[in-house]
């Protein structure tokens, strides 16, 4: 990759000392989320939290995913967010190909109210989307969650993705015009595999806000075998205390997911990031 | 092949009115080259034909059939672009089988029309290659074969050889004329590149601010050009002009004073002109002598020699005239800000009116008068 300026020494050290505090201030809890995963009982945890464990014991992981029903959390949150991710996509890509390319009456208008939708807090929505699914009958479904959470990821999914369709030549599109290509086939065959990286990046945004949303299922699901992850890890609270050793086995279980796709996407991801459009 | 006729085309973008009644008749086989300014409407006029854009009134027949509501694929049309617009996630192959494979044409055909064209393009080799593996000048052999293994009726070229350098231009120009000669389909090609348009073209449009100035064969305009506009716009370096005035106008031949005092008498309808006149006189680098000899004769002072050695600009100036520039054949070799007498004959002159209208010549008696050497009195 090209420097777009020269740093000097100094002015280097800095930048690298604020990315190193950076990043140990993110890695910190989710190591002291680890180093307790495996430790073997609540009062290990409670008695020195920042302590390395004397026991190593992984089967706290096995336990978690037994104990708690976790294969069936684990499925519901898989479901949720695949879909979510197949959902949004899909309709987020039409509609910016349509929105970046296509000269309609009423354009701005939806254009607009898609904006709208980047900028208010989806929470703010809640009680009429409430309604509505329950008028439609999804309430306390899957179906349901999914389509509230793929309808909350879409502006911002349009938003980005309208930018880089508006970064592919035209004259590309033009050509399979002439090419007989129909309006389906142009944004399929020709246009979408253009927008990659971009599509990578939503996907991994719509994935990991779906597998960590906590507030839309909860408002959304009450019966127990419905419940995703994030739901699910109220198992830990027994009682009598919080099973930290438990819950914190179980963060990491749901955490490697979003992490997995995060190494899957992340070289599509950062030139979606970085290249905002597509070259030639 | 196909016949192509533009009725009254007029095109506006809101309140920018880009395309003003074209009128023009595209016969089969023909090979037409659209030349303008920046913005004149060049491509907009092709993108019309292509049905990339909607022509906001007019019509346009192929084949005497109107095609103007039809999108571009139903019209038979292939285009090749000056962002060659390939498919960049597509192989060569892939890229000029595109649309063959959405028109659900059967493989085996696909593949030899791909082949064929490949090999008259020569592009055998590098089929299995992605477009940004490719050369410039590759690239645009691929967009033309992506146009050919349509087999249209017509080829719209946008300035397809704008981004290559010179020396690949020249070559893909040569290609494109020999694809036309085997080929025989109707073609039309945008450029502002003179030498192609001379080179190509069976015949030249040449548009101004979205009006059509002339058409007609290249020697056609360059030889009779009907306006100082395409007087200037054909040819190259350009025609110089001159502020002349009219000394004695007949229905048969008008007389005409250079600044420097010398007359020169034309072969042209003078009956609207009258003594005291302002005209314009057009004379091609080409055409002048650096000696004095001819009819007429100009006092300058030399600016600058742009030695080609084949040929050498010689850049001068006068009281009267900002910038001439004279073509002389091998090398020249005049010192700077020398005084230099160039001469001119006047059968190689174009007079133009105020308006920058020529004034006609006397078609019939054309040749009489040069026969008879009308000298200019000195
Ligand atoms: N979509 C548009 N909206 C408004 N005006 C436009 C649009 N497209 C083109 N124009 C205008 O139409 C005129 C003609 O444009 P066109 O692209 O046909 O010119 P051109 O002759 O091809 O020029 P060039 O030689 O630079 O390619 C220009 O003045 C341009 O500004
Ligand atoms: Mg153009």
């Amino acid at each position: 990759m090209e420097k777009i300026f020269k740093l000097r020494p100094h002015e280097q050290l800095l930048v690298q000392f604020v990315l190193l505090a950076w990043a140990l201030t993110i890695l910190l809890p989710f190591g002291i989320a680890l180093m307790n995963s495996v430790k073997p009982n609540l009062g290990a945890v409670l008695r020195e939290p920042f302590a390395l464990p004397e026991v190593w014991q992984f089967s706290n992981y096995a336990r978690a995913w037994d104990r708690a029903d976790f294969g069936e959390y684990f499925l519901n949150s898989m479901i949720i967010s695949l879909s979510t991710v197949v959902i949004s996509v899909l309709l987020a890509t039409m509609v910016s190909f349509v929105l970046a390319r296509h000269e309609f009456r009423g354009k701005s208008l939806i254009f607009i109210c898609f904006m709208i939708g980047v900028i208010i807090p989806s929470r703010l929505a809640l009680p009429p989307m409430f309604v509505v699914v329950k008028e439609l009958g999804l309430a306390n479904s899957l179906v349901g969650v999914i389509l509230v959470q793929s309808a909350v990821m879409l502006p911002l999914a349009v938003f980005i993705l309208t930018a880089f369709f508006k970064g592919v030549s035209p004259e590309i599109e033009q050509a399979a015009r002439i090419d007989g290509g129909s309006p389906f086939q142009i944004y399929w065959m020709v246009v979408l595999p253009l927008v990659k990286p971009a599509i990578a990046t939503v996907a991994l945004l719509a994935f990991v806000f779906s597998w960590n949303e906590y507030i839309l299922p909860l408002l959304f699901l009450q019966d127990r075998e419905l419940y995703p992850l994030t739901l699910g890890m109220q198992q830990f609270k027994t009682q009598f205390a919080v099973q930290w050793h438990m819950m914190f086995a179980g963060l990491i279980i749901m955490m490697a997911p979003t992490v997995i796709a995060f190494l899957l996407a992340s070289r599509a991801f950062i030139e979606g990031l970085t290249q905002g459009g597509v070259k030639e | 092949m196909a016949r192509v006729e533009l009725k009254n085309i007029n095109k506006k973008y809101g309140d920018v009115h880009v395309l003003h009644d074209i009128n023009l008749d595209i016969k089969e086989g023909e090979f037409v080259v659209f030349v303008g300014p920046s913005g004149c409407g060049k491509s907009t006029l092709l993108r019309t034909l292509a049905g990339l854009e909607e022509p906001s009134t007019g019509d346009i027949y192929l084949d005497n059939r109107n095609v103007v509501k039809e999108a571009p694929a139903d019209r038979e049309v292939a285009m090749v672009f000056q962002s060659y617009a390939l498919y960049p996630q597509m192989t060569v192959r892939d890229n000029m089988s595109f649309g063959l494979r959405i028109a659900k044409k059967n493989k085996a055909e696909i593949d030899v029309k791909v082949e064929m064209a490949a090999q008259m393009l020569k592009l055998d080799h590098l089929l299995d290659r992605k477009p940004k593996e490719l050369s410039g000048g590759q690239r645009q052999r691929v967009a033309i074969g992506r146009a050919i293994v349509r087999n249209p009726k017509l080829f719209l070229f946008d300035e397809p050889l704008s981004n290559l350098d010179a020396e690949l231009r020249v070559d893909m120009r040569v290609q494109i004329s020999k694809l036309h000669d085997e080929l025989k389909s109707t073609m039309v090609y945008v450029t502002h590149d003179q030498v192609e348009a001379m080179t190509l073209a069976d015949k030249i449009v040449v548009l101004r601010d979205g009006k059509v100035e002339q058409v007609g064969a290249p020697m056609q305009l360059y030889h009779h050009p009907v306006n100082q506009f395409v007087a200037g716009f054909i040819g190259s370096p350009k025609m110089n002009f001159l502020d002349v005035r009219v000394m004695e106008a007949t229905d048969k031949s008008v007389t005409v004073a250079l600044t420097g005092g010398d007359q020169l008498t034309l072969d042209r309808e003078g009956n609207h002109l009258k003594s005291g006149d302002d005209l314009t006189l057009g004379i091609r680098p080409e055409h002048i002598s650096l000696d004095g000899s001819g009819d007429a004769s100009l006092s300058l002072t030399l600016d600058v020699i742009e030695n080609l050695g084949a040929q050498s600009y010689v850049h001068c100036s006068g009281a009267t005239i900002e910038k001439c520039i004279v073509l002389a054949a091998g090398e020249v070799d005049l010192p700077a800000n020398s005084s230099i007498k160039i001469g001119l004959n006047a059968h190689n002159c174009h007079l133009f009116d105020q308006k920058g209208l020529a004034v006609k010549k006397m078609i019939s008696q054309a040749s009489v008068v040069r026969d008879s050497k009308v000298v200019a009195m000195s």
